[in-house]
């Protein structure tokens, strides 16, 4: 096992560069650049500007200087937020998105799971109608829905919260249920299906049929086989949900990481759009790790870094 | 002993047998589908989105693209004031004043004859008549009940006379003019192909990919899922930019490529999950 996680932190430390390399050479593939405007600046200016920022070296020498500070995590100043570094901003926004993301997470766990878990017991019952029907309600409703219609009733004409902003613990509601609905929803159905499944298993059976009580049969031995799926996508989901959404946040006017995602490319923000990317990649990659790990403990019959038959 | 077992005679053996046709995949399928009324009602309800968006347009007197200048900013409720016998009008956000029936049909816009910034009064012309709309109420007080007035031959009418659906835009018009029903039909055209074919694309290559990565395991599995993740990190925005400079245009095409391209990675990983 330790040989293994080893070797995938290599592994993921390679993938990191290479993710790294793939992104600078695409952003600079992308026509326009940080100081393009749509009124063109004179020409000495733009030379200048541009030497400053080491951005008339050779498209190599950029690579290699990038990929520098990307190895010890410095990612320079942002072109578009003058004065600013890429790590202070990060270390500005990411706590707010930090919040808001691990409270998503954690409701989307102690509410996802065993909904899910309870709907696949009472298969058909009206409560498994109803949380199914939510379900599917919260997949095909859109955030950006969801978040306009919380602010213009709870908001609006109720008037219990603020509308923007994260001045106190009420207001951090509507973003969580923004941030959440897709992912819960997508949980219990995830958990509830593979619940089902698992109950359909031979083993299931036998421990029933051996005495054992339905409590201890579903906690036990199914529970944890019906987790895969749900562990698979509760990872990354991680990642990509304490780096702030750009729609809750913009609706919501939160000063998260989110919009960075999107602005940072249409600005060309160069050095910012590596700072997020990476930054994100690096979390996404920790958590892909985790939730591997996790397979060989909820099921130690698969036991990872080994072909098939070994 | 012998005696416990018997010879079987030919037609009780006929009896026992299946004479009815075994269900194939699809008929099975189809029967458990039909068990279920939940599924049965999303059935339902996909069926009538795609009636709505490729019959729809045939119904529909409008293009997706043709503007009315005259009607701008409509809404599906039309708050009319009525001034003669199956004449009515209505304020519109633009300060058009539109006349209807009394069904809410929209006949025409009458053409502004003057304003009297000072009152506060517009005044539009209706054949020789002038009509007066005095938005003068919400200056002297924004609270009150009254939003404007309209004075038609010495009368003053302050509440509208009826609540009716706008029937020739039965969701309003948008910002230029164009009938937002249509407009809907043809996007939901757009929305259920970029649907269907990304997520072909995605169940095609995410299940195949994902399938070999957990069926083999080891280097491959290591290999194929870093690859995985790769295309997961580079954000989409990018991928959809080059996409549309590599392809020189951004048509319908482009979006499902760049939806495909990217969206089967979430499946190769769930499916390799439960290969493992």
């Amino acid at each position: 096992m330790n040989t293994y996680i080893i070797k995938r932190i290599l592994s993921t430390i390679l993938t990191l560069l290479i993710i790294a390399s793939l992104t600078f050479f695409m952003m600079k593939a992308m026509p326009g650049g940080p100081f393009t405007r749509e009124k063109p600046i004179p020409d000495e200016i733009r030379e200048k500007i541009e030497e400053k920022y080491h951005l008339n070296d050779p498209i190599l020498k950029q690579y290699v200087d990038y990929m520098k500070g990307v190895v010890v995590f410095d990612y320079g100043v942002s072109y578009k937020e003058l004065g600013n570094t890429v790590n202070g901003i990060i270390a500005d926004r990411f706590p707010t998105s930090l919040r808001l993301g691990a409270l998503a997470t954690l409701f989307v766990l102690i509410l996802g799971i065993p909904l899910g878990i309870v709907s696949a017991l009472k298969q058909n019952s009206w409560l498994d109608h109803a949380a199914m029907f939510l379900a599917t309600l919260g997949v095909t409703i859109p955030s950006f829905v969801l978040a306009t219609l919380y602010i213009s009733i709870v908001a609006g004409k109720l008037g219990w919260v603020d509308a923007f902003g994260l001045g106190s613990w009420e207001s951090y509601i509507g973003p969580v249920i923004a941030l959440m609905a897709y992912s819960l929803s997508f949980v219990s159905r995830l958990a509830r299906s593979s619940m089902l499944e698992v109950f359909r298993q031979d083993y299931i059976r036998t421990a029933r049929a051996n005495g054992l009580s339905k409590f201890k049969v579903i906690y036990k031995h199914a529970l944890k086989n019906a987790l895969i799926p749900v562990v698979t996508y509760i990872g990354p989901m991680f990642a990509s949900v304490i780096t702030g959404s750009f729609v809750v946040e913009k609706i919501f006017a939160i000063g998260g990481l989110g919009e960075f995602y999107v602005s940072s490319i249409t600005n060309r923000d160069y050095t910012m759009i590596m700072g997020v990317t990476m930054f994100y990649a690096i979390l996404y990659m920790v958590m892909v790790m985790l939730v591997d790990l996790a397979y060989s403990y909820i099921d130690p019959r698969i036991r990872l870094g080994k072909k098939a038959g070994d | 002993m012998a005696k416990n077992f018997e010879f079987v005679s030919k037609d009780q053996k006929a009896d026992n047998e299946q004479i009815r046709p075994s269900l194939t995949y699809w008929k099975d399928a189809w029967r458990r589908l039909k068990k279920n009324k939940m599924s049965m009602v999303g059935l339902v309800f996909v069926v009538l989105i795609f009636l709505f968006a490729y019959i729809g347009p045939l119904f529909t007197p409008y293009t997706y693209s043709q503007q009315q200048s005259d009607y701008i900013n409509l809404p599906p409720k039309l708050k009319i004031y009525q001034i003669e016998d199956n004449v009515n009008v209505f304020m519109s956000g633009q300060y058009y004043l539109l006349t209807t029936d009394d069904t809410g049909l929209l006949t025409g816009r009458l053409p502004l004859s003057r304003r009297d910034t000072i009152n506060r009064i517009y005044y539009y012309w209706y054949g020789d008549e002038e009509i007066g709309v005095d938005f003068s109420y919400r200056v002297l007080d924004p609270d009150g009940p009254i939003d404007y007035a309209i004075l038609y031959k010495g009368a003053t009418i302050e509440q509208p006379t009826d609540t009716v659906w706008n029937k020739a835009y039965l969701f309003g018009t948008d910002d230029i003019g164009r009938d937002i029903l249509t407009r809907l039909m043809y996007g939901a055209q757009i929305s259920l192909e970029v649907a269907f074919a990304a997520t072909a694309v995605m169940v095609l290559i995410g299940v195949t990919y994902g399938s070999i990565s957990g069926f083999e395991g080891g280097k491959v599995d290591n290999i194929m899922m870093r690859i995985v993740d790769i295309i997961n990190s580079i954000p989409l925005v990018i991928y959809v930019i080059l996409l549309m400079v590599m392809l020189d245009k951004s048509n319908l095409g482009t979006v499902i490529l760049a939806l495909a391209s990217v969206y089967w990675v979430g499946m190769a990983r769930l499916v390799r999950g439960q290969i493992l």
